[in-house]
């Protein structure tokens, strides 16, 4: 397991090198002067030349790109990503303070998204072409046509506005979440729901269903027992990707909910153009899908003993 | 499937029509502003009602559609166009090109839709033109590993041969004889990403980061609507629903062109 561990995250080093050329490449290419930037940040009343000039030498902002980028990538692996264009903050610790929100926000979504999709698709594939499919059908083809923001607003307005049931903003509140939550599910469920409804239509063709039914075992303990374990290993898959992509693409429904969340501050700071925290936000997201991918193939093998880690 | 991907090809057709020809029909001017008729309800002279500006509302949202349908159909085109280029040379150069080009497309692939290009267009500024050229630039990597892989396994057809024995160059054989042969995935792909694509263009114009007020673009629109959406829901809801019905429509006549041209159903690559 630990050769395993070793050999998986040596594997996404060249990934996250690449990420990093990336990020650093964003760095450089955008418009005005880091220095300046930087001093006015930090609070300074009057910017000479000079000063401009030392804080060029400190950023080593004049020497060779290539000698930059080792630079930046020394600071990079120290959790040095640079600071702030206005609060002066360093951007590695206004990610830190952040992504417990964000991480507590996507958890309540999946587990909502769990929660319908999971019986929605199970009910689908028993009872192909019923009621229950077609509804599930309905939500697979109508969850991706609907836009997250949109719905967050549509939400606000009935659930808050005209029925006073619940807060207009966010908060990490029992209370606060529900929003927020709901909205974020919605867009899980249309891959979730026609992922599980194949996946369970898969296994109820094999023959250890044929088995099981032939034993004379019920049909509830057969969809517990065989069925729903069988069909966990390629729904837990694609939740490691959900997941990823709820932690950095939940950022407009968070800007709408004004959760305090990294994705609501780095949209915040793409709007007033505060670079180093917008780049911030690209390595975030590499970072957590590479990380993500490392424990759902863990996760997988433990769910399906045939699956071995080498 | 068929009927009804077909059904919903004659009703895009129907707002493709209306985002062209649309403002010879109805001639009010989406921009002309009218002090006394803010936020009016429906009525003969404004069919959907005005916004907080006084200026006519299906005006603005038959516009609208003409920046969502022409935005997308560029960003499609554009990332399919620099995927293949970048995937013919990935799948036609030596090794250190294809491992190079492998990694990108891996990396680029790790981040999550919107982040790039959040970080893109903010970096080149706010405006619709730089929105595209971003979404173009962070949305090839899909149509890259597409094409290199459909490259890979064409070019070793007889037809390959028998060009490269005419004496045909690197280019020629790309885009005369394998481009044909390796479209229809990468058109199926398109259409299956263009829902994508316009709800991504409203997504980052309704933060204010694509088009810029007053031109209506749906996304945008609903980002002014914002402000009194509590007490005129209307507002922010014609333009959403605009949004919901295109990107339906697109998403039926998508599954239904791949039912029609690709019965093993390809896998959704983005």
């Amino acid at each position: 397991m630990a050769a395993y561990l070793t050999r998986r995250l040596l594997a996404t080093l060249p990934v996250l090198g690449v990420i990093s050329i990336l990020a650093f490449a964003l760095d450089a290419i955008t418009p005005g002067d880091p220095a300046y930037a930087l001093l006015q940040a930090s609070g300074r009343q009057t910017i000479t030349a000079e000063d401009v000039a030392a804080k060029r030498v400190e950023l080593r902002l004049d020497d060779p790109l290539p000698v930059r980028y080792v630079t930046w990538l020394g600071g990079a692996v120290h959790g040095d990503f640079g600071r702030s264009f206005r609060s002066y903050t360093p951007v590695t610790s206004l990610y830190l303070e952040r992504i417990g929100n964000t991480a507590l926000l996507a958890a309540v979504a999946i587990g909502l998204g769990v929660l319908i999709a999971l019986p929605l698709g199970t009910v689908a594939a028993y009872r192909r072409g019923g009621v229950v499919d077609r509804l599930a059908q309905a939500v697979a083809v109508l969850g991706s046509a609907l836009p997250g923001f949109w719905i967050a607003l549509v939400f606000i307005y009935f659930f808050s506005a005209q029925w006073h049931l619940l807060p207009v903003f966010g908060s990490p509140t029992p209370r606060g979440i529900v929003l927020p939550a709901l909205v974020l599910s919605l867009s899980t469920l249309p891959t979730l729901t026609r992922l599980t409804r194949t996946a369970v239509l898969d296994i109820l063709t094999q023959e250890f269903v044929a088995v099981a039914r032939s034993k004379g075992l019920g049909q509830v303990l057969i969809a517990v027992r065989h069925v729903l374990p069988n069909a966990l290993i390629p729904i837990v898959t694609l939740l490691g990707l959900e997941a990823a992509s709820l932690l950095t693409g939940a950022a407009v429904v968070e800007f709408v909910f004004a959760w305090p969340g990294i994705g609501k501050m780095a949209i915040d700071a793409a709007l007033v153009r505060d670079i180093p925290v917008v780049v911030g936000f690209a390595i975030a997201a590499g970072v957590i899908y590479v990380a993500t991918n490392v424990l759902v193939d863990v996760g997988v093998s433990s769910l399906d003993p045939r699956i071995t880690l080498r | 499937m068929m009927p009804r991907g077909s059904v919903a090809f004659g009703l895009l057709l129907l707002l493709v029509i209306v985002a062209v020809a649309g403002q010879g029909f109805w001639t009010s001017d989406p921009f002309a502003q009218d002090p006394a008729a803010r936020l009016l309800d429906p009525s003969a002279a404004h069919p959907l009602g005005t916004d907080n500006f006084g200026r006519d509302l299906l005006a603005r949202l038959v516009l609208g559609a003409r920046w969502s349908l022409t935005g997308a159909a560029l960003v499609c085109v554009g990332t399919s166009l620099l995927g293949f280029v970048i995937g013919a040379a990935a799948a036609t150069g030596n090794a250190v090109t294809d491992t190079l080009i492998g990694r990108t497309i891996e990396a680029l692939m790790a981040m999550p839709g919107l982040v790039l290009a959040l970080a893109l267009s903010a970096i080149l500024g706010p405006s619709f033109e730089n929105l595209i050229i971003a979404l173009i630039l962070t949305g090839w990597p899909g149509y890259a590993r597409l094409s290199r892989s459909l490259i890979l396994k064409e070019r070793h057809q007889a037809y390959v041969d028998s060009a490269i024995a005419l004496g045909a160059g690197r280019t020629r054989i790309i885009g005369r004889h394998i481009l044909p042969n390796v479209l229809g995935p990468a058109v199926i792909l398109a259409t299956s990403d263009f829902g994508k694509v316009i709800l991504g263009l409203a997504s980052l114009s309704f933060l204010g980061l694509g088009m810029q007020p007053p031109t209506p673009e749906w996304g945008a629109m609903i980002n002014e609507a914002r402000g009194y959406f509590q007490s005129h829901p209307w507002q922010m809801a014609a333009p959403g629903l605009c949004i919901v019905m295109t990107v339906l429509l697109v998403n039926l006549t998508g599954d239904g062109l791949r039912d029609a041209l690709d019965p093993r159903r390809l896998r959704r690559h983005a």
